[in-house]
């Protein structure tokens, strides 16, 4: 799937702008990845591209595939084949794992699917990335561990076979064993969909070894600053995101 | 409502205020106009159907018994009274659709517990009161209360968890929610009238609507805005209540007549 994004320019409720001209271009089957400080708009650009109602776009576009998704509701852009494995999984009380997720299924499919054939599917993925097979049963993410919440966003991602993929800050709560499972089963998405495209969140350059980026973007005050390759991950841990800025604004002076 | 093949053999229904019922020996039951008296001297479950009646209910359940109740009621005025004796244990599950109920529970004998789970669906103005009384000592109660107001009409209520003075080690509590699907004055009166200085004692009371970042989110799965308020109203309405499959399913098959 092709993203591109233009000129983008984003407000939040309380009228404060934090995407300001923001670009980016993610051609179908690259992996991009955005690092930055905190309050950077990182995660305001995750919730716009789903168009959460949190945010109001003032100008600018988001095109998948040539088509501007800007006026689509949340689901649409869903059933397009956005996914977003959110920073903090929320809990929801009484609705069970498998309803919502053989109703979100139903939903992107526009097919009945058989109950047989998604529990087979879904233990599947439970065994995968290594959960507790009674979690399907359970509210989503109630009592659950922040690892686990985090692949439980993974399960869903593997159930409902997403075209453009957003990971934001998938690393923040697991442990160095959970990372490694959680990354595999992306991988392994990625190799057997090799068209889906990948925009991934994080603060830390540890998750890019094991998932390579095409490309690493700096992201201050709600654009992207600098880009380049997996290097400048490591770069930016080294120096630190305002010595890069520095740096940066010093060349563009020259 | 109608007649369904229950796994259990315990049923009552009240149709219009005409009294039917089919018990085993683990039930007895007198009727007179507008009135029906229940005794449990056995572990059971009992499902009662009402529609369109105004029909007083005592139920009575001895020492050590073991009680499950479920109750599916539309349109009523019920007065309800529960007598809970020595170590016995009541299960009510309820889903009410535009009721005005007025329920009774009282905790008679040492280590009787409750666990009330009512839920309600409206669409005119209602008045629900509960009032929960700890008449000795060690007994229990949690109570939740869940009301869904499809329309602008108020829902009101009135939630009493009484621990006398002379009942000691008691626990007593409550959790209440009105989700309205309108705006409207809706009122939850959460009271704990405590005179005892060892229980545990809880109440909540929300009154709004769905949360937003809860939509978001299914919505952010492909599941369209009006399945996501029916997974919403479903888990809501029946998520606290304890249920076996076939119990579920009618449960469910009820609610799914009302949306």
């Amino acid at each position: 799937m092709h993203i591109l994004m233009k000129n983008l320019v984003v407000k939040s409720l309380d009228n404060k702008t934090i995407l300001n001209d923001f670009n980016l271009n993610i051609a179908s089957g690259e992996t991009h990845v955005i690092m930055g400080p905190n309050g950077t708009g990182k995660s305001t650009l995750s919730k716009t591209i789903l168009g959460s109602n949190d945010y109001t776009v003032i100008s600018g576009d988001i095109l998948v595939d040539n088509k501007s998704i800007i006026k689509m509701p949340t689901d649409e852009r869903a059933r397009l084949g956005i996914f977003l494995a959110n920073q903090s999984p929320i809990s929801i009380e009484g609705v069970t794992n498998s309803e919502f997720l053989r109703t979100a299924l139903t939903s992107i499919t526009k097919e009945k699917v058989g109950i047989y054939q998604f529990m087979k599917e879904m233990n599947s993925c439970i065994n995968d990335l290594q959960m507790d097979k009674t979690m399907m049963h359970r509210a989503i993410n109630k009592d659950f561990s922040g690892g686990e919440r985090k692949k439980n966003e993974i399960l869903q991602m593997k159930i409902l076979k997403p075209k453009f993929i957003i990971l934001d800050e998938l690393d923040s709560g697991l442990d160095v064993d959970s990372l490694k499972v959680v990354c595999s089963n992306i991988n392994k998405y990625k190799e057997e969909h090799p068209d889906t495209s990948i925009l991934m969140i994080t603060h830390y350059p540890r998750i890019l070894e094991y998932i390579k980026p095409d490309f690493v973007h700096v992201m201050l005050k709600g654009q992207i600053t600098k880009s380049g390759t997996k290097e400048l991950a490591f770069e930016i841990e080294k120096k630190g995101y305002e010595m890069i800025n520095a740096m940066e604004e010093a060349s563009s002076y020259e | 409502m109608q007649w369904k093949k229950q796994a259990v053999m315990n049923r009552i229904l009240l149709d219009n205020n005409q009294i039917k019922y089919e018990c085993d020996d683990s039930v007895i039951i007198t009727n007179c106009k507008n009135a029906i008296n229940i005794k449990i001297f056995k572990d059971t479950i009992l499902n009662i159907w009402i529609k369109e009646s105004n029909i007083n209910i005592e139920i009575n359940v001895e020492n050590s018994v073991k009680l499950k109740v479920n109750i599916l009621s539309k349109n009523d005025s019920n007065q309800v009274i529960y007598n809970i004796s020595e170590n016995a244990q009541v299960i009510t599950n309820k889903l009410a659709t535009d009721n005005n109920d007025n329920i009774t529970i009282n905790l008679n004998g040492y280590q009787a517990s409750v666990i009330y789970n009512y839920s309600t669906v409206n669409y005119k103005e209602s008045f629900y009161k509960i009032d929960v009384k700890h008449n000795v000592n060690k007994t229990v109660s949690h109570i939740y209360n869940y009301g869904l107001s499809e329309t602008d009409k108020k829902m009101t209520f009135s939630i009493n968890g009484y621990v006398y003075k002379t009942s000691s080690q008691c626990t007593c509590n409550q959790d209440n929610k009105i989700i309205y699907m309108k705006e409207n004055k809706s009122v939850i009166e959460p009271n704990l009238f405590i005179e005892n200085y060892d229980v545990e004692a809880n109440h909540a009371a929300y009154i709004g609507k769905f949360k937003e970042k809860d939509l978001f989110y299914l919505m952010s799965r492909g599941i369209k805005k009006e399945d996501c308020y029916k997974l919403f109203i479903k888990s809501f309405i029946l998520g606290k209540m304890i249920l076996e499959k076939d119990e579920r399913d009618l449960f469910e098959k009820e609610l799914k007549n009302l949306f």
